[in-house]
């Protein structure tokens, strides 16, 4: 696997982990949060309702038994009234009346006054004629009340009960009489209380906190454990589980409240005690919450953070494939660039970009950079004492000139890497004359100690008026003396390059990149022209613009120097020979005497005189 | 006096009939009346040089020695030919380019007294200054005969050990023929050669004078036999050599 992947993955995992452990914490505290929230408000709940409870048990008791105490005070002054009033010799009617405007105006309702004999004589009624009875078979409501006759009891109060002969909830206290034994009964209607009883209990409490939604089911239990309400929305079984039997134990026991998760409620149980609040526990409230909110809220918050762990995974691959670009593209640079020093053909471009940085990897660029060209010196130097200086040594000793010839341009291809090579020399009569072709990928090898002459038309550097021809590369750069490099010789209209494009035409051959160079003597006259074809990258193979090159420039110049050298001494050789005149005596003397001992010439030797007396004459 | 000058060279291609043309064209340049015969025989050439068309020629050398017809009927006036609106004369006697008549006067030969006759003829009627005999290449009977006869020879040779030797020929030949005025012309010397020690070279050799050293002259080869050098480049110093070649001919002392 690549670096840039690694770097890719490593890091994009690296931040989804980061992002799935925060998001995992976050959602955890966050649940806990809203579980205790929940749960501390439940216990809250549950407290009330567990306090609640043991008020609403005693509230409408402590309420009655007040009653009950005003009544007695109302019978007592009732039993006081009628005692003064017979005394007073009132009729019955008369106290009746009294009796009547007393309720017409009090919150009383009955009055029932007897006589010694149990006879209601005395009421405010006057359709019911009632006469009390000792015997509870046949009274078993009013029997009670007899025992004021008696003298057994003084005071009797009864519990707020349903009348059996009409169903009307009343209450009743009695005392005796004070004048003679009598009962003296006042009654109230007890709706009021019963519509306490009715208002302050558990069972609607619980029932309208269910009502309302936020809490699934209230329980109540006794010290024995007995569910006394249990108050549920649809589809809970009224009995205890024994999970929760046993938490409920321990809540009693220990006389604090707990709170447990059990399936899909949040149960909070806390222990009922009486106003001490350090007292004995008499049951407990239990109060089943919901957590299906939670439940959402915490799906909800899962999904947000996986959300924003996707949104910031892609986010981090994104940048991660950025960063990892900008780095791998720089090492990629290197790679080549390395591979380039490794070959000897270091070129600077590879790392334009990076030196380019200001960041760290700029800075290794250009210390890279700067190895490279050193390195690179090194190597000319090192090239230049390997391989120009013994080309040198050997070139200056060769006596065989195709082997000159074709040495200079074989190195030459060699040191620029160009697959093809051809040498021109100027001629007496001013042309260009081929006299070494190479092409590697062709494998043709013309001129030279080859033995095949190379037959192509040579370039002349004048034309017929005698103006210099600067039309082909070869020519222009032995006029000019310079040297010229085309990176595409398809790209330019500058030369006329139909030899090369009819050359590529008859062999398929694609002459790209060009580099002609004058080869001048010490005089700085051009003797020849070199010119190389197709540089090729060491690498990759692929033709690539020929680069300055300082040791095919000390390969020229020393070939060119031999090669100077060489046609100097040649050419005085010749003027040698041509300065030297050897007459071969004895061979001229035998050609003269051939031709002077003939007829003719004696004859024309004694004629001669006389002809050109005689034209003369 | 009438000067006949004889311009040879023991070998073929030094020049010898370009050289010819050059020096008729200077002449006539300077005035005077100037007559060319070709006695090439075998292989004519100076006509081309001089602009004598094939089909122009009426009477040649091979009619004159075959007593066809006179030797004046054969002299062509080219004057106009060469150009330059020279004030003098140059009649050109050319020789049969037709293969028939030059292999017929190789088989059957001819008088070369009647030569002698043509010269003396064509240098009386046409009122000669001057008559260049471009001879063949070697020693022939009508060379050695041209050599016998004339007032001034020149001999051109090329600086190489070859021509050395056939110029070595000529001269003592030409010595043994008693020809007083006898010059030497170094042409298509390399430019590299130094031409002083070169001229003193030849000299001591030969014991001979040498009339000038043509170096090889780019312009030439490309004029080749198209028209006559100093005609088109008067100023060029090759123009002016011949001229100086020209006047050292022509001002030789009769010796009778």
């Amino acid at each position: 696997m690549s670096l840039r992947s690694r770097m890719l993955l490593f890091t994009s995992l690296l931040l989804a982990g980061a992002v799935l452990v925060t998001a995992s914490v976050l959602t955890w505290n966050a649940r806990q949060s809203m579980l205790d929230d929940e749960r501390e408000s439940g216990q809250i709940l549950a407290r009330v309702l567990a306090h609640t409870s043991y008020i609403v048990e005693d509230f409408p008791a402590e309420m009655e038994g007040a009653i009950a105490d005003q009544m007695v005070t109302e019978a007592t002054i009732a039993a006081h009234f009628v005692a003064a009033a017979e005394k007073a010799g009132w009729s019955a009617d008369e106290i009746n009346a009294h009796l009547k405007q007393i309720v017409a105006t009090t919150t009383l309702s009955e009055f029932w006054i007897t006589d010694s004999n149990g006879h209601a004589y005395l009421r405010n009624q006057d359709g019911i004629d009632f006469t009390f009875s000792s015997d509870a078979a046949k009274n078993p409501q009013s029997a009670v009340f007899y025992q004021l006759i008696t003298g057994k009891e003084k005071v009797i109060i009864q519990a707020a009960a349903k009348r059996d002969y009409d169903g009307k909830s009343f209450k009743y206290v009695g005392v005796g009489g004070v004048d003679e034994p009598r009962i003296v009964q006042v009654g109230y209607e007890a709706s009021l209380l019963d519509a306490l009883r009715e208002r302050v209990s558990m069972d609607r409490l619980s029932q309208e906190l269910v009502a309302g939604g936020d809490i699934r089911a209230i329980r109540v239990v006794d010290a024995s454990y007995k569910t006394t309400v249990f108050q549920s929305a649809a589809g809970l079984s009224p009995d205890i589980s024994d999970s929760e039997l046993a938490v409920i134990k321990d809540v009693l026991v220990k006389g604090q409240g707990q709170s447990y998760l059990d399936g899909n409620f949040l149960k909070v149980i806390e222990p009922i005690r009486g106003i001490d609040a350090n007292g004995p526990t008499s049951g407990a409230v239990i109060l089943y919450l919901p957590t299906d909110r939670l439940q959402a809220a915490i799906q909800r918050q899962v999904t947000q953070a996986v959300a924003a762990a996707l949104a910031i995974l892609l986010i981090g691959v994104v940048m991660s494939s950025i960063m990892a670009h900008t780095i791998t593209q720089p090492l990629t640079a290197f790679r080549r660039a390395a591979a380039s020093v490794q070959t000897g053909s270091y070129q600077p471009g590879l790392l334009a970009d990076v030196l380019l940085r200001r960041d760290e990897l700029g800075a290794l660029g250009r210390v890279f950079d700067q190895m490279a060209r050193d390195v690179g010196a090194r190597d000319r130097r090192f090239n230049l004492l390997r391989v120009i200086i013994p080309i040198g040594v050997a070139l200056s000793a060769e006596k065989d000139f195709s082997r000159l010839l074709e040495t200079i341009v074989v190195e030459a291809q060699r040191i620029t890497n160009a697959d093809a090579g051809s040498l021109y020399l100027r001629t007496d009569d001013n042309m260009l004359k081929f006299v070494i072709v190479r092409n590697e990928t062709l494998n043709v090898a013309l001129g030279g100690t080859t033995g095949r002459e190379v037959t192509l038309q040579p370039i002349p550097l004048f034309d017929e008026q005698g103006n210099p021809d600067n039309s082909h590369l070869a020519s222009y750069s032995a006029l000019s003396g310079k040297r010229v490099v085309l990176e595409d010789a398809y790209a330019t209209t500058e030369f006329d390059l139909s030899g090369t494009r009819a050359f590529d035409a008859q062999t398929g051959y694609h002459s790209k990149s060009f580099l002609t160079m004058p080869l001048k003597d010490a005089s700085d006259n051009v003797i020849g022209v070199l010119q190389l074809i197709n540089a090729k990258d060491p690498i990759t193979k692929e033709v690539v613009p020929f680069q300055d090159d300082e040791v095919l420039d000390s390969l020229v110049l020393i070939t060119t120097a031999a090669l100077s050298a060489y046609i100097r001494e040649e050419t005085l050789r010749t003027e040698i020979n041509k300065l030297r005149i050897e007459i071969d005596q004895s061979k001229q003397n035998k050609q003269v005497d051939e031709i002077a001992e003939s007829d003719y010439f004696k004859n024309l030797q004694a004629q001669a005189e006389e002809m050109k007396k005689r034209r003369k004459s | 006096m009438t000067k006949i000058i004889s311009i040879h060279s023991f070998r073929g291609g030094t020049g010898k009939s370009n050289t010819t043309a050059n020096l008729a064209a200077v002449m006539a340049g300077m005035g005077k009346r100037v007559g060319v015969v070709d006695t090439d025989i075998q292989s004519p050439g100076i006509h081309v040089i001089l602009g004598l068309d094939e089909s122009a020629m009426k009477h040649s050398l091979n009619d004159y020695l075959w007593e066809k017809c006179s030797i004046e009927e054969t002299a062509h006036d080219v004057t106009a030919n060469v150009g330059g609106g020279v004030p003098g004369k140059i009649f050109l006697i050319p020789s049969s380019l037709k293969p028939g008549e030059i292999t017929r006067i190789l088989r059957e030969g001819y008088d070369p007294s009647l030569l002698n006759e043509g010269f003396r003829s064509l240098i009386k009627n046409l009122e000669l200054d001057a008559l260049l005999i471009d001879t063949h290449p070697g020693v022939n009977e009508e060379t050695l005969l041209s050599i016998a006869i004339s007032d001034a020879v020149l001999i051109i040779l090329r600086p190489d050990q070859q021509d050395y030797l056939g110029t070595g020929v000529t001269v003592e030949l030409a010595r043994r023929l008693k020809v007083e005025n006898l010059f030497l012309l170094v042409n298509k010397a390399p430019a590299s050669l130094d031409m002083i020690q070169l001229k003193k070279k030849v000299e001591d050799a030969y014991k001979r004078p040498v009339a000038g050293i043509i170096p090889h002259s780019d312009e030439m080869m490309l004029l080749a036999s198209m028209g006559v050098f100093a005609v088109k480049y008067p100023e060029h110093a090759i123009s002016q050599l011949y001229k100086q070649i020209a006047e050292l001919l022509l001002s030789i002392r009769d010796k009778s």
